[in-house]
């Protein structure tokens, strides 16, 4: 594996994601001292260390800076420990209560477990109920943007065949020409392999190669993208998908995998 | 005269928490102690228990600031993956107790965990700027939704990538696809922003 393919495994070796084997690999390459893949895990980490920023910040309670506090002032030599919350019983408890007192918190440990771990059962069942409306949400309102383009009048629809690296790959593209934007719809294309991804280019009638963007398709070989289209671009004849490093760039570089010609401009 | 420690950058406060100056471990708090909550009780749902992992980790940049690599990582970007790695570390510890092994002296075995609170605009929200907030929360939505959420359980669940694959009924192999692609997408949309959390 080289260490460009190894960029894409250092994401999922920093979110502890990687299997055993495929970690103990990695991490035996980062203690050989790898510059480019040390670089590659600190830029990991910091995709990482952004998406802790999703989750809302919150002020803690006052008491939690005042333990903390407490414990860092402790005399030199002493171990520093965070000290737990005296008025929570369930810290430290087993050591304070006598054996009647044992005796009923193993009934109570008997009653209460259950209803943490039927607790726990809903709120991931609750998760995944909103992760569900969220993806009907998406789904309703791409439904309603399809029917919206199919009924306009001003929306053109472009075909693009598979070329001879992906003969069976399809595509189409609606052109909404008055809101002057392009909605690909990709069928059949392959994965297009590790660090890579597949790229949208408006070629005009003089040759010009102008990015469009990038997309990634599904296990099912499916992949959507919506682009503007540069209203200072003039006369688009070709739209052309090609695979290209993650990313995108910024001229292709790799082979063109769907390839469609654009109808001219309607005269008014 | 040495500065105030409520004027100095991140990577001073490092410093001078090394240095054993317990104001500048008062003063990384203050900044940043709102993002780690938040961070703690997304994660374990559990207040109580966000809390104890707050004040461990905080501990540990005290007790342990040899392990802060200047070179590698950001000061908050350190604090807010070592804070996921010690809340993800608390959650399974939790899980493992409510599958039967339960430890009489360790925190939240059977206490009654409260939702997080909804608490309102804070002080701590303005370590890390709303334009950075926005560019992630921008980046997330623009992730297909199968890809957000698969990536979102792996982040902030703590449950194993086949644990996963069983709770969205999906194949091993799509899960994993989803979350690699999902964090490359993000690597992606977040590149102007690397080693810029909270600058």
């Amino acid at each position: 594996m080289t260490c460009a393919e190894r960029r894409d495994d250092l994401l999922l070796y920093a979110l502890d994601g990687l299997d055993e084997g495929d970690r103990r690999e990695i991490r035996a390459h980062l203690q050989s001292g790898c510059p480019e893949c040390a670089g590659a895990l600190a830029e990991a980490e910091g995709v990482l260390a952004h998406l802790a920023l999703s989750a809302a910040p919150s002020a803690p309670p006052a008491s939690v800076k005042e333990r903390l506090m407490k414990a860092v002032a402790a005399p030199a030599g002493t171990p520093v420990r965070f000290p737990v919350e005296r008025t929570r019983p369930a810290a430290g408890w087993g050591r304070a209560i006598g054996a009647a007192g044992l005796a009923a918190a193993v009934t109570a440990i008997a009653l209460l477990v259950p209803a943490r771990r039927e607790r726990g059962r809903l709120e991931g069942e609750l998760a995944l109920q909103a992760s569900r409306i969220r993806e009907l949400e998406t789904g309703a309102q791409a439904a309603s943007e399809m029917i919206r383009l199919l009924r306009s009048p001003r929306v053109e629809i472009v075909s693009l065949e598979g070329q001879a690296s992906q003969p069976e790959a399809a595509a189409r593209i609606f052109w909404d020409r008055s809101r002057g934007t392009w909605r690909l719809f990709a069928s059949n294309l392959r994965s297009p392999g590790a660090g890579k991804t597949y790229e949208l280019w408006f070629i005009t009638a003089d040759q010009r190669k102008v990015r469009a963007g990038t997309f990634d398709v599904d296990a099912s070989g499916e992949g959507t993208l919506e682009a503007a289209v540069p209203p200072e671009l003039g006369a688009i004849a070709l739209a052309a998908v090609t695979d290209e490093p993650a990313g995108g760039v910024d001229q292709p570089t790799g082979s063109i995998h769907l390839l469609g010609k654009l109808p001219p401009p309607a005269s008014s | 005269m040495a500065p105030a420690v409520g004027s100095m950058d991140d990577p001073a406060l490092m410093a001078a928490i090394a240095a054993r100056d317990p104001s500048a471990l008062s003063a990384l708090y203050d900044r940043h102690g709102g993002a780690m909550f938040g961070l703690c009780t997304r994660i374990l749902r559990d207040r109580s228990e966000a809390e104890e992992t707050l004040g461990d980790v905080f501990l540990e940049v005290w007790n342990r600031p040899d392990r802060y690599d200047a070179a590698r990582a950001t000061p908050i970007a350190y604090l807010l993956n070592l804070t996921r790695s010690r809340a993800i570390d608390r959650l399974r510890a939790v899980r493992r107790r409510q599958k039967g092994v339960v430890e009489m002296d360790a925190p939240g075995a059977v206490a009654g965990g409260e939702a997080p609170a909804a608490d309102g605009a804070s002080p701590f929200e303005s370590a890390v700027s709303s334009e950075t907030r926005a560019r992630v929360q921008e980046a997330l939505d623009a992730l297909p939704p199968t890809q957000r959420a698969a990536l979102e359980l792996a982040y902030f669940s703590g449950l194993s990538h086949s644990e996963i694959a069983a709770s969205l009924g999906e194949p091993l192999g799509t899960v994993k696809t989803r979350i690699r692609q999902g964090l490359i997408h993000l690597r992606g949309s977040l590149r102007t922003l690397y080693g810029g959390v909270a600058s």
